[in-house]
């Protein structure tokens, strides 16, 4: 027996489905929502709606954006010789923020993972092999996948396809992490640090 | 909540809110077991490492149903098999068979043993003899190994058996493949398949006899499929790799 409105049941039903959004989540954000504003709650509403419709892949490097191209894809200060590849978005959000590449990006939306059944035929594979070869200037593609079981399938399997065209492919560094504890770092990240070390 | 200390290889693994993960764990001691892993999504967390094919010690607090994953020291990450492609898909397809065929807390030491050997033989030996000798173990340890002691399905013993026919769970004579189907298996096929029921790990690739482990393999999966009543995920990945 349901003891809230229709209407109410149906709002509650729609936010659970949002993820990491329970029951009890659900409640309280519709009975928030039934407490503010009537503006503020048409605002989130228009802004769904706005992010929804507006926001889209680039064309080249498929990051998302509002244009055609992504902000990194248009601006022409940018190096033609580098591309990073990159499972999603947010990779690319964190490695802008560290202000050390100023190559091109592109976003493979995922991640080849035999065991989900997501194989390389799902990602943005042929696109990258598309501008690749179209790309006379390019020199190196930096292989910047997660450093666990599915990125390292990704950034083989790509690598596998680049190899022959003559470029440089790279791998990002795998190492200990900045502020870490020597002895509680287990063995395979230990050892790729070792195979990684540099002169100081 | 009592702590046990376990040995384990990792299975599959499940993203768990932002920062856990749900580990599948195939146990020595207590069967296939599922353990949350706090932090293991976290870059350098103590728990990062555990993915699939890992082995582990762990020392696990049981709950109910979800156990949740005190201490992991490493025994081995088959790191050789995880940097290879191709070696990587078939210890997947491997790990995802064991995953399918058993059912949680069901203790059955000879599967752990089959994966653990099958993963570190993965490193050096051919992955595809491998791969039609784990298949005819695994068959073997769940009792559904196909019959071949006559046909399967008019009982009569002095016929060849040319087909396989996975729904009837056996060999099939000519005659009667004509009214059941069947997949067709050469004589060689047969003896190899009754071969690797019968040796250990240590006999297995004494046998030269390459055509014929492709053929047991292929027709072992199609028999595999049938049982399962599906395709294992990891199978077009590897299928795509074989190519």
């Amino acid at each position: 027996m349901s003891y809230f409105p229709e209407h109410l049941n149906k709002l509650i039903g729609e936010l659970m489905k949002l993820p990491g959004i329970g029951p009890k989540s659900a409640q309280r954000l519709a009975f928030h929502l039934l407490n503010v504003d009537r503006a503020q709650v048409v605002e989130l509403a228009k802004a769904m709606v706005y992010a929804k419709d507006r926001t889209r892949a680039c064309k080249r490097c498929f990051n998302i954006t509002d244009q055609e191209l992504c902000p990194i894809c248009r601006d022409p200060r940018r190096d033609d010789k580098q591309i990073c590849v990159v499972q999603d978005t947010r990779d690319v959000v964190a490695l802008e923020k560290t202000r050390e590449f100023k190559g091109y990006y592109h976003v493979l939306q995922g991640a080849i993972s035999p065991m989900e059944g997501i194989g390389p035929e799902h990602l943005r594979i042929k696109e990258l092999l598309q501008r690749v070869q179209a790309n006379p200037q390019l020199e190196e593609v930096i292989l910047a996948t997660n450093p666990n079981i599915e990125g390292e399938a990704t950034a083989m399997y790509v690598a596998r396809l680049l190899k022959p065209l003559g470029l440089r492919v790279t791998r990002i560094a795998h190492g200990l992490p900045v502020g870490g504890d020597l002895e509680y770092v287990d063995e395979v990240t230990l050892s790729r640090a070792l195979e990684g070390r540099r002169e100081i | 909540m009592p702590l046990i200390n376990v040995e384990g290889l990792v299975l599959k693994t499940y993203d768990l809110g932002e920062k856990d993960r749900i580990l599948v764990l195939l146990t020595k001691q207590h069967g296939k077991i599922r353990v949350v892993a706090k932090g293991a999504r976290r870059p350098g967390g103590r728990f990062a490492a555990l993915e699939p094919l890992v082995e582990v010690q762990a020392a696990i607090y049981t709950g109910k149903n979800l156990h949740t994953l005190n201490q992991a020291v490493l025994v081995t990450s088959h790191r050789q098999v995880r940097e290879k492609l191709d070696l990587l898909a078939y210890g997947l397809f491997m790990a995802e068979l064991l995953d399918l065929f058993t059912i949680d807390a069901e203790v059955q030491l000879a599967n752990y043993q089959l994966l653990s050997q099958a993963l570190y033989r993965l490193e050096q030996d051919d992955p595809v003899t491998l791969l039609a000798y784990f298949q005819t173990q695994l068959l073997l340890q769940m009792g559904l190994l196909p019959a071949w002691e006559a046909c399967t399905c008019c009982q009569v013993s002095d016929k060849p058996l040319v087909t396989l026919n996975a729904a009837i769970g056996g060999l099939v004579c000519s005659a009667c493949t004509q009214k059941v189907g069947g997949m067709p298996v050469e004589r060689e096929t047969v003896l190899l398949l009754q071969y690797y029921a019968q040796v250990g790990w240590e006999g297995y690739g004494q046998v030269e006899a390459y055509p014929y482990v492709r053929q047991l393999t292929k027709v072992l999966e199609q028999f595999i499929f049938y049982h399962l009543a599906a395709r294992p995920r990891s199978y077009d990945f590897l299928s795509a790799m074989r190519r």
